[in-house]
């Protein structure tokens, strides 16, 4: 589609010198080191001496442990969870950006990216006081409506916490893709818009047959980002409930942590690590099945 | 009739935003209001509001974190970062989007895949590789990695903005004679304003936030960054509540100052939208 | 259009170069960075000894000379342990101008975290605070030597630690670390004003009075004991240990540690599992999404009538808690189950940290290094420790001044000194099962999602695996 024909030798020579020197770089830097745990998660090691190869050893362990599943359910879930509530929300948001109803706008902009840029302690302290069962703001509104009998223990209860846990992360993180989506509005010609509404496409219409397909990229770019940000969710879940009760709440950059820095074993800990990037190919594999391969 | 309609949808639209602009704002409104209290009263009451306005807890954290030194190494590493990041991202994203050659599904598949990395499972190949290169604990150690971790964000967001710009531009470009780099930095760039000044935002906000890499790479009081002197506010027993959120209070201003600045940039690609074809 | 072109170019080149520079400083490596070092390191000494010339200049010097670096916790805030050891080493820097300390500071929450990447990276300092746990990995591995060679050498300085400091860091028959505090991991505080509302005359003497008193505390609306378990810790280190100690003692967590025949599945564990899951029904119920610090301000808020939690507590409370809740305040020891072997004087106490030394340091390098541990924490140091509202490990010194003491404090230290202190589990089992198992699944037990025997199996598996 929006592709250039490489006309001669010297654009070859050229686009593989502009593309190789950032890329060799990244390599260095972010990929010897996870070969390097690549390797570790295939050695016993302690930290002290040199790493002891026992093979897939880790992995067996692992996957014979109940923890590590539990884990692996949690992280996919709020994955999921967090992915179409973050881009569903700021979608809908960016469209409404383009609304002529939609009052406030500039407040509305500048206001949603606030909790972006908040610390993840900051989050977690305002998210408890909602949460909490005693005092909380939740139950006490719950109170308020008459309708305590749908007074609950938000984040004691391990059946429904790890759902009230992916709300706040969901809140915090609009604003983010909210601004991603609203730039790629940006690049839509505005007499596109004009003959739409011409046309009489407004409003939803508008949103779904125009401005929707013009983002589509970047829209998947969102997606991506936001299944990778919470492949790796730690700080939020650290500072809401940090991880319980029991393991309920704990994620897989969480079990990774623990078993690298708390127990000091690299050896699972990196094989942690890289079940995380096996899930990734996984699901960048999905996100390009379903969103339209590379060719779109 | 149509008004009521027009009425009850404009409800619809309005109210809820307004909902969750307003929940926005609580934490801030929290975050700066608890900044001024004391550490009893925040024990007695972390969401009550303070009796009296203890503006020295500023002072005080501004002094223990050593602020004033760290500011000005996050402000050089952020601004390195960011260089760096704006330019590796804009070339990387600008050919991958733009051109077809070997080894391109190869160079994507990495950086997407690189994003899900855990950082914990990189800080000790890191470290080892940083000490081995003589990087380590030097005003240097942390910039390579900042980049390599935004560099793949922001490739796909280049990338992906790009691929919804039409290339005659450019084939225009190349038929008055440009070369491959003047179309892109000369025509191309200035088109991306809003997708880099999103770039921008973003790679500031983690480079200045970023903890994991700054507290273990680094150890010299002289090179260390905000993130790491946020945490001299917990001892072995106990927290200075106040003291840390006016000290988190301070550190959030650039880049609130950041998004604001560079926000409007994107608004203004909003608006002259009309200039593109 | 071309000058645009050209600064571009020019940009990308600097670019280039920055990259180019940075790969040239990186072969330097070595050098650049040692000199750098070396010349941070004179220039701050050098401030150190203008600083020290100041008031008596060099004629106090004690002839020690050397050059460490230790890695610790301690905040330069003004409470607590940290306090203390920064006084004492800013008072033992200015006595020997001539020994150069690199201080490397990170804080407790994060202190693990770097201590295991300097151990895998072999960048360790030379001096670092370390718990039992990671004790076998680092002697194991040659990477400390034991200071029990040292300490005992000098009896003017093995005579200065209370009985039962070196506990904690005892290995493989020898004693690796320098103790600096001495706490109990349990500890009941209770607020007499509410005690004295629910018609309760004290504090409980049996494990029924006080199961009791919890009743009536709850009829007249309070939560019975306050519970602040979100990180995990609380409820296992500094509850349920204790609780055990109730009916285990110590020989059988020696023979459960070591391996020689005891289990967590062994009755009496179950049976302490299972009575600790029942006093749970008086917690708050949010025990588990609630940190120590919102602990505490159930307690200050005259919501909650007591609490179990370390001696560190007390610390905290002289510095917040509220005047008209800290005159009704006092402290008890943990009650004895009726039936069982343990008495309320059994509680898991200890020294937890340790300073251990790098087996690399050697010469006047180490000298001066033990020098500075036997300063930071014996004599003066255990003096003030004890007027912040902590225990050194070291005995204090005739001039200490009791009586300035706070009352709560003095309260405690009075029970700390009928205490028999046990091993804290999480200092000595190995951190997969003392702070991992262990502690997650103590807050599913108190939260009913768990069994005990469930758990028990489940810590023991662990145990298992991790011998």
């Amino acid at each position: 589609m929006n592709t250039r024909e490489i006309q001669n030798k010297k654009q070859y020579i050229w686009i593989y010198a502009l593309v190789l020197i950032p890329f060799i770089y990244f390599l260095i830097v972010m990929i010897v080191p996870l070969g390097t745990s690549v390797y570790y998660s295939l050695t016993k090691w302690k930290g002290v001496g040199a790493p002891k190869f026992i093979g897939l050893k880790n992995y067996i362990t692992l996957l014979k442990t109940p923890d590590f599943w539990l884990v692996t359910k949690n992280t996919l879930f709020l994955c999921i969870a967090c992915t179409i509530g973050q881009v569903g929300i700021a979608l809908l948001i960016a469209f409404l950006m383009t609304f002529k109803k939609l009052r406030f706008k500039n407040f509305h902009r500048a206001v949603i990216f606030f909790p972006v840029v908040m610390a993840a302690i900051v989050v977690g302290y305002v998210w408890r006081f909602i949460y909490n069962s005693n005092y909380g703001l939740l139950n006490s509104f719950l109170t308020a409506i008459g309708r305590s009998d749908w007074i609950q223990y938000w984040l004691d209860d391990k059946n429904i916490v790890l759902g009230m846990v992916s709300i706040p992360v969901i809140w915090q993180y609009i604003g983010l893709y909210m601004i991603i989506l609203m730039s790629g509005i940006s690049a839509i010609p505005q007499e596109v818009f004009e003959c739409a509404e011409i046309d009489g496409c407004t409003g939803l219409k508008k949103s779904i047959y125009i401005t929707l397909p013009m983002i589509w990229d970047t829209l998947k770019i969102c997606i991506i980002l936001c299944a990778a940000g919470t492949m790796k969710i730690y700080d939020h879940l650290v500072a809401l409930t940090n991880g319980g009760p029991g393991r309920a709440t704990e994620s897989l950059a969480m079990y990774c942590y623990e078993y690298t820095f708390k127990f000091g074993n690299f050896g699972m800990g990196a094989a942690i690590a890289v079940t995380i990037l096996v899930f990734a190919f996984g699901i960048a594999g999905i996100i390009q099945l379903v969103m339209g391969g590379k060719n779109k | 009739m149509k008004k009521v309609k027009s009425f009850i949808s404009s409800f619809f639209i309005n109210v809820p935003i307004m909902i969750l602009s307003i929940t926005c704002i609580f934490p801030v409104l929290w975050l700066l209001y608890s900044s001024v209290k004391t550490d009893a009263e925040f024990t007695i009451s972390p969401s009550a509001l303070p009796t009296k306005i203890h503006f020295d807890n500023f002072v005080n954290a501004f002094k223990r974190a050593n602020f004033g030194t760290f500011t000005f190494n996050s402000l050089f590493n952020s601004l390195v970062s960011l260089a760096l990041v704006l330019f590796l991202s804009f070339i990387l994203g600008y050919v991958l989007s733009r051109y077809r050659f070997r080894g391109r599904n190869f160079i994507y598949g990495v950086l997407m895949v690189s994003m899900m990395i855990p950082v914990y499972a990189l800080i000790v190949p890191v470290f080892i590789q940083e000490k081995n290169m003589g990087l380590l604990n030097t005003r240097f150690a942390l910039i390579p990695v900042y980049v390599a971790l935004e560099l793949p964000t922001s490739v796909f967001l280049v990338d992906g903005y790009l691929k919804s710009i039409s290339i005659d531009l450019e084939d225009a470009a190349s038929i008055d004679g440009a070369g491959m780099l003047r179309t892109m930095f000369t025509i191309m760039m200035p088109l991306c304003k809003p997708i880099l000044s999103t770039i921008i935002i973003l790679t500031f906000m983690h480079v200045w936030n970023e903890f994991a890499f700054a507290q273990v790479l680094l150890t010299d009081e002289g090179i260390k960054t905000i993130p790491i002197g946020l945490t001299y506010f917990t001892s072995q027993y106990s927290t200075s509540y106040t003291l840390l959120l006016s000290a988190l209070a301070m550190a959030t201003i650039p880049v609130i100052v950041i998004y604001l600045f560079f926000y409007n940039k994107i608004m203004e690609g909003m608006m002259a939208g009309a200039i593109k074809g | 259009m071309k000058k645009k072109l050209a600064a571009i170019v020019l940009s990308a080149a600097m670019v280039m170069s920055l990259c180019a520079c940075g790969s040239s400083t990186t072969a330097q490596s070595g050098e650049t960075k040692a000199t750098s070092d070396a010349a941070e390191a004179t220039e701050e000494t050098t401030e150190t000894t203008e600083a020290a010339s100041e008031d008596t200049a060099t004629e106090t010097a004690t002839g020690l000379k050397g050059h460490f670096s230790i890695y610790h916790f301690h905040a330069e805030d003004e409470s607590g342990t940290s306090k203390a050891f920064w006084a004492a080493a800013n008072k033992f820097q200015e006595e020997n101008p001539n020994v150069q300390i690199d201080y490397i500071f990170t804080d407790s929450n994060n202190y693990q975290e770097k201590l295991t990447t300097y151990m895998a990276g072999d960048e360790l300092a030379d001096v670092w605070l370390t718990k039992g746990d990671m004790l076998p990995t680092f002697a194991d591995g040659g990477l400390i030597q034991s200071a029990d060679q040292y300490i005992s050498k000098d009896s003017d300085w093995s005579s200065k630690y209370v009985e039962g400091a070196f506990t904690d860091c005892t290995y493989d028959g020898k004693q690796w670390g320098v103790p600096f505090q001495m706490q109990a991991n349990c500890i009941g505080v209770y607020n007499q004003a509410i005690f004295d509302e629910c018609g309760i005359k004290g504090w409980p003497e049996t494990w029924t009075e006080l199961l009791e008193d919890c009743e009536k505390i709850k009829a007249a609306g309070y939560t019975p004991i306050g519970m602040g378990n979100k990180d995990q810790w609380l409820a296992e280190s500094a509850v349920f240990n204790t609780y055990a100690y109730k009916y285990v003692d110590q020989d059988w967590f020696n023979s459960l540690s070591s391996n020689e025949g005891a289990k967590f599945t062994d009755e009496k564990f179950v049976k302490a599992l299972a009575g600790f899951q029942n006093i749970a029904q008086y917690f708050n119920s949010d025990m588990n999404s609630i940190d120590q610090d919102e602990m505490y301000s159930l307690y200050y808020n005259k919501k909650c009538a007591m609490f179990f939690n370390g001696a560190w507590s007390i610390g905290t409370l002289l510095e917040n808690c509220p005047e008209d809740v800290l005159s009704n305040t006092h402290v008890g020891l943990m009650p004895a189950v009726e039936g069982e072997s343990g008495t309320k004087f059994d509680t898991a106490a200890g020294a937890g940290w340790n300073y251990v030394v790098n087996s690399k340091l050697e010469g006047d390098d180490l000298t001066a290094c033990l020098a500075f541990l036997k300063a930071v924490t014996t004599d003066a140091y255990a003096d003030d420790a004890l007027a912040q509202g902590f225990i050194s490990a070291a005995k204090t010194t005739d001039t200490c001044d009791m009586s300035s003491l706070k009352p709560l404090f003095s309260e405690y230290y009075e029970l700390a000194s009928t205490m028999n202190n046990c091993s804290i589990f999480d200092c000595v089992l190995p951190s997969e099962v003392g702070s991992g198992v262990l502690y997650a699944d103590t807050q599913q037990l108190i939260a009913n999602s768990i069994t005990p025997e469930d758990m028990a199996a489940d810590c023991q598996s662990a145990l298992e695996a991790n011998y």
